[in-house]
């Protein structure tokens, strides 16, 4: 079923729970692995992406044609994403950059994350960039997503996106460097 | 793909992230369930809203508007009662003394400034028809001043030596009349006068 097709069937009322059903099938797990890249431990990850549905459920009757479907569900879970983390972060008043042996002890408490010393200081590397950064970073290296296509979902020019990535790839590609050459 | 170091592409591309068995098919369950979960709590609030909210919000702004009538009644009544109380106690010295103090504090660009701005209120007829056009007024005007201006220190010294008397007559006949004479001869005390 394609996004248009989706869409028609949310728009009605009649229909809507039936479109809703086809949105939830198509877009959970791709949203889910977005939001998981962005918060990293597992069951955050399932807090944020059940928020997400039910904000685009609510958003639903309100949603405009203008923006295409896919667009306007990322940026719902990139920006609930980035609420959580900041959220997350000030509730616990832990700087991500500061305190590595508590982010290392909470990624190796989470069972869902399977990686050594080295794949848990990449984890933290990305996890340290700043949320623009981490955004377009996640959305052109693991989503896949065009250039043109973050540019509407984050509302941000084409040039400032590549600027914003080739930074976070030199910032963990300098990680990856320091870390290396340590061991 | 844009070009990334091929040591950090590999480590990239490791799924060091997993989810239980299964999960997906839960989470599109759990979606389902919280949606219709979320649409009773709507339906449930709004079949309570419109009695309860209505009448709560009705009180509310009942209370607030009764609170703020006797609140600035109050406040009102409690200035005036105060500033009237003030002026009622005082006694007729206390009150001169309150009206000089309250003249004293003008400056003379207070003074200037009030001028310059009620000036043009002024009726030219108020100017020229006071008791000062009249010109008897202007001559006790003028013999008052010079009355007071003669007591200079040189001539109150005088008289404090000559042990003194409240007498005009008397006290202008201890005065040295050169010194006198010298004194009324002197331009600057006409030009205090204005003339």
């Amino acid at each position: 079923m394609t996004d248009k097709e989706i869409i028609q069937l949310c728009l009605n009322a009649t229909t809507r729970e039936l479109g809703y059903k086809k949105l939830v099938a198509v877009y959970s797990k791709k949203l889910y692995w977005h939001v998981r890249r962005m918060v990293t431990n597992h069951d955050d990850a399932n807090d944020v992406v059940q928020n997400c549905f039910i904000k685009i459920w609510k958003g639903l009757p309100n949603y405009r044609e203008e923006s295409k479907l896919y667009t306007w569900l990322y940026r719902i879970a990139s920006n609930e994403s980035i609420t959580f983390i900041n959220e997350k972060y000030r509730r616990t008043s832990i700087a991500i950059d500061n305190d590595v042996a508590q982010y290392t002890a909470n990624l190796n408490s989470d069972p869902w994350f399977d990686g050594d010393e080295t794949q848990v200081q990449l984890q933290h590397a990305i996890d340290s960039l700043p949320d623009k950064q981490k955004q377009v970073f996640i959305m052109r290296y693991y989503d896949e997503l065009k250039y043109e296509e973050m540019e509407a979902v984050l509302g941000t020019s084409i040039g400032a996106l590549k600027a914003s990535y080739h930074h976070a790839a030199k910032k963990i590609e300098a990680f990856l460097k320091a870390t290396l050459n340590h061991e | 793909m844009d070009p990334i170091n091929d040591k950090l592409k590999n480590l990239l591309d490791n799924k060091t992230l997993r989810v239980p068995d299964g999960y997906f098919e839960r989470l599109e369950h759990d979606i389902l369930n919280n949606i219709t979960n979320d649409e009773f709590a709507e339906i449930t609030n709004k079949k309570q809203s419109p009695i309860i909210k209505r009448l709560f919000i009705f009180t509310a702004v009942a209370a607030t508007i009764t609170f703020a009538f006797f609140a600035v009644n109050w406040l009102v009544k409690s200035n005036a009662n105060n500033k009237g109380v003030a002026f009622a106690n005082m006694s007729n010295l206390e009150l001169d003394n309150y009206m000089n103090e309250q003249i004293a504090s003008l400056s003379i660009d207070d003074l200037y400034g009030y001028l310059i701005q009620n000036v043009n209120q002024l009726n030219t007829e108020v100017l020229f028809n006071s008791t000062y056009s009249d010109a008897s007024q202007i001559d006790k005007s003028i013999t008052g001043d010079l009355h007071e201006q003669v007591f200079d220190a040189d001539v109150l010294n005088a008289l404090v030596e000559s042990s003194q008397s409240n007498n005009d007559e008397k006290l202008l006949e201890t005065v040295d009349d050169e010194l006198l004479q010298e004194y009324l001869n002197d331009a600057t005390i006409f030009e205090n006068l204005g003339l």
